[in-house]
């Protein structure tokens, strides 16, 4: 078995003003991955890259060790995909959407989705249309998490929802990842969310991948040191990410085990290290 | 491809206003003074036109076909499961024209039969024009694109002085309108191997 789920080496895209730039990202088996960068940076077009909805210039991308291009029907049924809009025709009722699911997937377990709806209290007569934005994107993960699938791919399924939804949903995508042969690709920009359940960070920007690095070592590697002006001026800018300084001192995000002294540094969040990195890209 | 049928004719469904204004016109036809069933046959093709457009245009306004990508549904799919629609209507087409023919009685069984082979084949040909670019650039710009068999239409009429022999042709309509289906779908299948689902 490979050792990734999924591997994208040296991606290009380009469009009229807007490229994906050389991306690199390996996503293992058994971990969640959450995809982020700020809005147009490139993320729901490189996920419609590995889906093979768009083709790339140049580069490499395989899912269970196979390429994507072209991506084959046996490779679909292994991947659940929750799109940021909801795509199923608005009159027809969830009684409809499931005989759709049924004659469209070889793979697709009927009681386990009767059983999702009835965990989401989803009504089978109610027609997509009367359906809360929460229940559509609930619906839409009933569907992916139907169908066998071993790879989920989401793209922004949070966004817009109340927190006790997102926390069901966050739920779910613990109880997929206890198999270990399951992944997931979370691309989201509420960052409380994926602090809480990732095992990776993949921080794109402007179409290059700034890092793609496990959550861990990216709390452990960096913190939000606290100072005034004047303790700020001995330290090493080489360490410094990014600053943000103001009339009673500053704030910056730094490598903290490089940074000798007494300072007050707090722990970073993923919030934090990107918007610093952003900050300093951008300058 | 199954899943994608029942969704279409699961759409079509839910279309009342639309099948309702259908029945209505064709009725029109039969009943009111001054209409004939001609005009009713005519419609026929008219609404298995629109009706297959209001599929594809439910398709677009849900983005559905980047999504259907995503489930274990491959491009080709995509395509052969809306020719396989088509054909359903132009079956319906076909059966309608009969059914009218018959229920007005002005003509013989054989006439009936031609009359609605033609009225098919016709439908067929437009439809194979309309298909691959709406595959390509979606239903709202495609619409012109149903202007070309009508123009080629006129300009026969106008430029052939003697329509008689054109008509003696008219025979091979229904082979033409196969064979015109059959490229329409492969030129569909290019077209859609191309297309940037975004």
């Amino acid at each position: 078995m490979n050792e990734y789920i999924l591997e994208i080496k040296d991606l290009n895209k380009k469009y009229d003003g807007f490229a994906i730039k050389d991306l690199n990202l390996q996503l293992p088996y058994g971990c969640i991955m959450g995809f982020i960068g700020e809005n147009g940076a490139g993320k729901s077009t490189t996920i419609k890259l590995i889906l093979n909805l768009i083709n790339s210039d140049s580069g490499e991308i395989t899912l269970f060790g196979e390429q994507n291009f072209p991506l084959s029907k046996k490779l679909k049924e292994n991947i659940g995909v929750v799109l940021d809009e909801n795509s199923f025709p608005q009159d027809l009722s969830v009684n409809t959407i499931h005989k759709i699911m049924k004659n469209s997937f070889k793979n697709w377990n009927e009681i386990k989705f009767n059983n999702y709806l009835k965990r989401f209290t989803l009504p089978l007569d109610k027609k997509i249309k009367d359906l809360s934005r929460g229940m559509k994107m609930k619906l839409s993960l009933a569907i992916a998490l139907s169908h066998q699938a071993k790879l989920l791919i989401l793209d922004e399924a949070t966004s817009g929802l109340d927190p006790i939804i997102r926390d069901e949903i966050l739920d779910l995508f613990m109880e997929f990842i206890q198999d270990e042969s399951h992944s997931i690709l979370v691309s989201s920009h509420i960052m409380s969310d994926l602090e809480k359940i990732s095992d990776y960070i993949a921080f794109i920007h402007s179409g290059e991948m700034v890092f793609c690095e496990e959550k861990d070592k990216l709390i452990e590697k960096y913190g939000l040191l606290k100072c005034s002006h004047e303790e700020f001026e001995t330290i090493d800018k080489a360490y410094v990410i990014g600053q943000r300084k103001h009339s009673f001192g500053v704030e910056a995000l730094i490598k903290k085990n490089m940074i000798k002294g007494n300072f007050q540094i707090e722990a970073a969040g993923i919030e934090d290290i990107m918007l610093y990195n952003v900050k300093e890209i951008n300058s | 491809m199954r899943g994608l049928i029942i969704k279409d004719l699961a759409n079509m469904l839910t279309q009342k206003r639309l099948l309702l204004i259908i029945g209505v016109l064709i009725l029109s036809g039969l009943l009111i003074p001054g209409m004939n069933a001609d005009f009713a046959l005519g419609l026929i093709s008219t609404i298995s036109i629109i009706v297959l457009l209001t599929l594809f245009s439910l398709d677009e306004l849900s983005n559905w076909n980047k999504y259907a990508l995503t489930m274990g549904l491959s491009r080709k799919d995509l395509v052969l499961s809306k020719y396989i629609i088509a054909i359903i209507f132009l079956g319906v087409t076909f059966l309608l024209a009969v059914i009218l023919g018959i229920i007005v009685g002005q003509r013989s069984p054989g006439e009936i039969i031609t009359v609605a082979g033609l009225i098919a084949s016709s439908t067929a040909v437009i439809i194979s024009f309309l298909l691959p670019p709406i595959f390509y650039i979606g239903v709202q710009k495609s619409k012109l694109f149903i202007m070309i068999p009508i123009m080629i239409m006129a300009l026969l009429g106008k430029y052939i002085p003697d329509i008689s022999h054109v008509l003696a042709y008219l025979k091979y309509l229904p082979l033409l309108a196969v064979a015109l289906l059959l490229i329409s779908i492969q030129v569909s299948l290019m077209l859609i191997a191309k297309k940037e689902f975004n």
